[in-house]
């Protein structure tokens, strides 16, 4: 290096690595407010039964399109509103956080496990399995996924599973891209020779040589993931190929909420938001989560 | 004789997260029309960063204050930044350290070369790339024409730093400042390129500004030196008397730590000790953590011994014991 | 550069193959595609003969050498539902596909490079945080709740803008900003971080030693390096457009593919999906193969690398 750099400070006692990482964590407001905004998503979905005033698929015919309680007409019984069938919005509003987050993490893990397994394989073993490897990840990249999830969702008939099915075994690419690339780097080290040496199996390597060290990849990929998971699970619903009619999805709600999109905007408002809201915080977790691991503000 | 380049208490301060870098401290030092001055220090010192202040290239966050830093009598400090855009290539052009990554990769060589002469509107496109392959033939690089078309990637290292001399050389330039121009190469072409160097700076008559950590290097090729140490020049003079009756003893510490100066390969090998941080108040001398000779004094004001030969430096000892010991 | 073109088209066409191919087994092997289409009420053999007179009774591989004879000569097939040449019920809409992709598009280029520059040149400025801002909310707003938003806002409140069809230009404004929202975030983004990391190079110091004006340094020496990874986003961002299309022209009402391969593949029109994943296909390999050779042309290590 040349030494155009400051001068070099004298080393000071610093904590393990984990700890640091841990403390500028809880340092950092994105990682702070994403991350909590997440948990509080967690703890509405798993308490949902005791949250939710009513019964969020029970209709009521006499109550339909009640206004939100900050409205003319609103009442505190229904506190943001009822939507076309006499539903209470706040009840499905609070049930679809449950839709959301299934569908987020389960694809998020399903599409973890493909793509970082991939992704291991083609950097450890390099040569003609990486070029196996590049090929299934550029045919897959070459076909649209969201269109191929709609139409296998049409065929098969839309459910949580078919959904998280879908995508899971579609959205793999990015982690199979970047385990990859940081794999290949790290079968470049003399631990990882070492231990080749010492006549470990590739397993064995890859699970205890490597997975530590890409880690803190994964975890920001599979931030991001997740994020195109709830999105892409509120299009299909909204597209109304996504989790079927009663079930209270957030982008099924503003699909039925649409009709009314003039004269009761609020429908179409309230869960649009709740969708920006969960997708923000899992962006914002990613983002810290990145700045954390690599805290020279590129982003 | 008149300097052509004068700097005189230059202080650069840079923000880091710790608080103020205060980087240099008072550099003081004059470049003379036609001499090769080098500084010389540990890395970390401050040298390339006095190369950056001399070039205008110091970082936006940096902070530069100089009692004087004048170039031909002209304050640098007033100038606009306009004025000072002026200077480089024409006045003053630099050579840097690593010449892979100090070449745009996707602009060829006769591209690098001419744009600057074309930027200074100092003749045509004909002209300048005339003028680029008379200088490419001058440093070795042939056939230019064919090089000229050639990208950085496609040449050798050393065939690259030559490339780096030729283009500081294309606005005729009255100083050039070289950045550690031979620590990224190898030991034969560090030889070579030396030479061009020197051949190059007689010949054209310029001034050349070496900055190295090799006084190996200083003794080979230079008229005069200022060695710095955490941000300041502690010794300066002309390199028959910095070399041969060094007054300081950080000076002495390094030439120790060479002891064949026959041998111009010879690299430093670093003095026990850590340079002090530079952050917060620094009084005293910063090396007397390291110093054999440090008494209590050193923590208090540390004048400079200018001597009638020209020789100065930084130190409590007075220039009578320093040569008794 | 002829060979490198050459060996990169020879591994496009390959992954296009296979990737319609697998397109083509997804989409027959998932469910039986002459019962669906038969609907509910039709007896054993109405489905029989259904899947007779479609071709569906002929082995899977057969079926897709046919498609792919076919497909080659431009004949993607008949339309199941309405029985037209699936070719001109795609070039009808084309155009206005194209249109908003390529708006989206140009759109994107000019909001990001502008902002990604700014934001490196002074990085935790209000310019950075402003992109930030945008990028994270941008990359959090579901397309189909913005365009819904934006109907109601410009279109209905306002009445600034038309808010469905696609008659005029006009038409295509709310639309292609809605697309352009997806792709800013990534794009400003990567030339931010692209231009901090080139801005931080030895050879800008020596462009800026050689008393370039800046503008100069910054155009010439780091935005045409930073630009490399841009380019190859672009093409992929303008797949994922062409894709996005879908959600987009469904909330807008606009009759181009995305919202004619949506009908279709609610009625299980097979032969038009299978038209827009090979359209889908193709443009993203030529985009990427285009990007590929535009960065082996501004870069020229990438042309004597195999």
């Amino acid at each position: 290096m040349t030494d155009t750099s400051p001068d070099r400070l004298p080393a000071a006692t610093e904590p393990t690595p984990r700890r640091l990482r841990l403390r500028r964590a809880l340092r950092h407001q994105g990682v702070v407010l994403g991350g909590g905004l997440i948990i509080l998503a967690v703890l509405i979905a798993l308490f949902a039964p005791l949250l939710a005033p009513a019964d969020p698929i029970a209709q009521n015919l006499t109550g339909r399109l009640l206004p939100p309680v900050w409205l003319d007409g609103g009442s505190t019984e229904h506190l943001l509103g009822t939507d076309h069938l006499g539903r209470d919005y706040l009840s499905r509003l609070i049930y679809g956080t449950r839709v959301s987050l299934i569908v987020g993490l389960s694809v998020m893990a399903l599409s973890g496990v493909i793509g970082t397994t991939l992704g291991f394989i083609a950097g450890y073993f390099g040569g003609r399995v990486d070029m196996v490897v590049m090929y299934i990840i550029t045919t897959r990249l070459t076909m649209p996924s969201l269109l191929i999830a709609l139409a296998l969702i049409a065929i098969i008939g839309g459910s949580l599973t078919t959904m998280i099915l879908v995508m899971g075994l579609l959205f793999w690419d990015r982690y199979a891209v970047v385990v990859r690339t940081a794999t290949a780097q790290i079968v470049q080290g003399d631990f990882v020779s070492a231990a080749r040496v010492a006549g470990a199996s590739a397993p064995w390597i890859i699970w205890n040589e490597i997975r530590p060290n890409v880690m803190h990849h994964v975890l920001v990929i599979a931030t991001l993931e997740m994020a195109m998971a709830v999105l892409s699970e509120a299009s299909l619903s909204f597209l109304g190929l996504g989790v079927p009619a009663p079930t209270p999805s957030w982008g099924l709600m503003i699909a039925e909420g649409r009709t009314f999109l003039f004269a009761k905007p609020y429908l179409v408002w309230i869960p649009g938001i709740a969708i920006f809201l969960m997708v923000l915080a899992i962006n914002m977790l990613g983002d810290g989560l990145r700045d954390i691991s690599q805290p020279d503000g590129r982003r | 004789m008149t300097a052509l380049l004068s700097l005189s208490g230059l202080t650069v301060d840079i923000p880091v997260a710790a608080g103020t870098l205060h980087a240099l401290r008072g550099v003081t030092l004059d470049v003379r029309e036609g001499e090769v001055f080098a500084i010389v220090g540990e890395s970390g010192c401050g040298k390339s960063l006095t190369a950056a202040a001399i070039l205008g290239l110091l970082p936006d966050s940096a902070t530069l204050r100089a009692e004087r830093m004048t170039w031909d009598s002209q304050d640098m400090t007033r100038m606009s930044r306009r004025q000072r855009m002026a200077m480089s290539g024409p006045q003053i052009s630099a050579i840097f350290q690593d010449p892979l990554t100090a070449l745009n990769p996707i602009l060829s060589v006769g591209e690098q070369m001419t744009e600057g002469f074309l930027a200074h509107r100092l003749g045509s496109r004909s002209q300048a790339r005339a003028r680029a392959a008379e200088l490419l033939e001058a440093v070795g690089v042939t056939p230019a024409e064919r090089r000229m078309a050639q990208f950085p990637h496609e040449l050798s290292g050393g065939l690259r730093q030559r490339v780096m001399i030729a283009m500081s050389l294309m606005c005729h330039p009255r100083l050039v400042v070289a950045d550690e121009p031979t620590t990224a190469l190898d030991v034969t072409t560090q030889v070579e390129i030396l030479r061009l160097l020197q051949d190059r700076q007689k010949e054209a008559g310029l001034s050349l500004v070496l900055i190295t950590h090799d006084l190996g290097v200083v003794a080979h090729i230079a008229d005069r030196v200022a060695v710095m140490y955490a941000g300041e020049v502690v010794e300066q003079g002309s390199v028959a008397q910095v070399v041969g009756s060094p007054a300081h003893p950080y000076t002495r510490a390094l030439l120790d730590c060479l002891p064949d100066l026959g041998q111009p390969e010879r690299k430093l090998t670093p003095i026990p000790g850590v340079v002090p941080a530079l952050t917060g108040d620094l009084t005293g001398c910063a090396f007397r953590n390291r110093c054999p000779h440090a008494h209590a004094a050193c923590a208090g004001g540390i004048p400079w011994h200018r001597a009638d030969t020209g020789q100065g430096y930084r130190c409590v000892l007075a220039p009578t014991s320093e040569e008794a010991a | 550069m002829l060979s490198f073109a050459r060996d990169r088209i020879l591994l496009s066409v390959c992954v296009l193959l296979t990737a319609t191919f697998v397109g083509f087994l997804l989409l027959q092997a998932s469910g039986d595609l002459a019962a669906s289409l038969a609907g509910e009420n039709a007896s054993a053999d109405d489905i029989a003969q259904l899947r007779q007179q479609l071709g569906l009774d002929q082995p899977l591989l057969l079926r897709y050498w046919h498609w792919l004879i076919g497909a080659l000569q431009g004949d993607l097939g008949t339309s199941y539902f309405t029985r037209e040449p699936v070719t001109g019920l795609f070039a009808e809409r084309l155009g206005a596909t194209l249109t908003l992709a390529i708006a989206a598009l140009v759109i994107s280029v000019v909001v990001s490079l502008p902002l990604g520059v700014f934001a490196a040149l002074k990085p935790n400025s209000w310019v950075d945080g402003l992109l930030s801002l945008l990028a994270l909310s941008g990359q959090a707003v579901p397309s189909f709740w913005l365009g819904l938003i934006f109907i109601s806002f410009f279109g209905v409140t306002l009445r600034w803008l038309p808010i469905s069809g696609s008659d005029t230009a006009m038409h295509f404004v709310l639309p292609s900003v809605v697309l352009a929202v997806s792709a800013i975030p990534a794009l400003a983004r990567l030339v931010r971080s692209g231009m901090i990391e080139v801005l931080s190079q030895d050879y800008i110091r020596t462009a800026r030693s050689k008393g370039l004006p800046r503008h100069r340094v910054l155009m010439r020496h780091a935005l045409r390096n930073a630009l490399l990874p841009v380019i190859s986003l672009t093409a992929v961002q303008l797949g994922a457009l062409l894709g996005g299309s879908v959600i987009v022209e469904a909330v807008f009402a606009i009759d181009g593919i995305g919202q004619l391969t949506f009908r279709s593949i609610q009625r299980g029109d097979f032969p038009v999906v299978q038209a827009m994943l090979v359209f889908v296909a193709l443009s993203y390999t030529v985009l990427t193969l285009v990007a590929d050779l535009m960065n082996a042309w501004i870069d020229p290590r990438l042309r004597s690398r195999k």
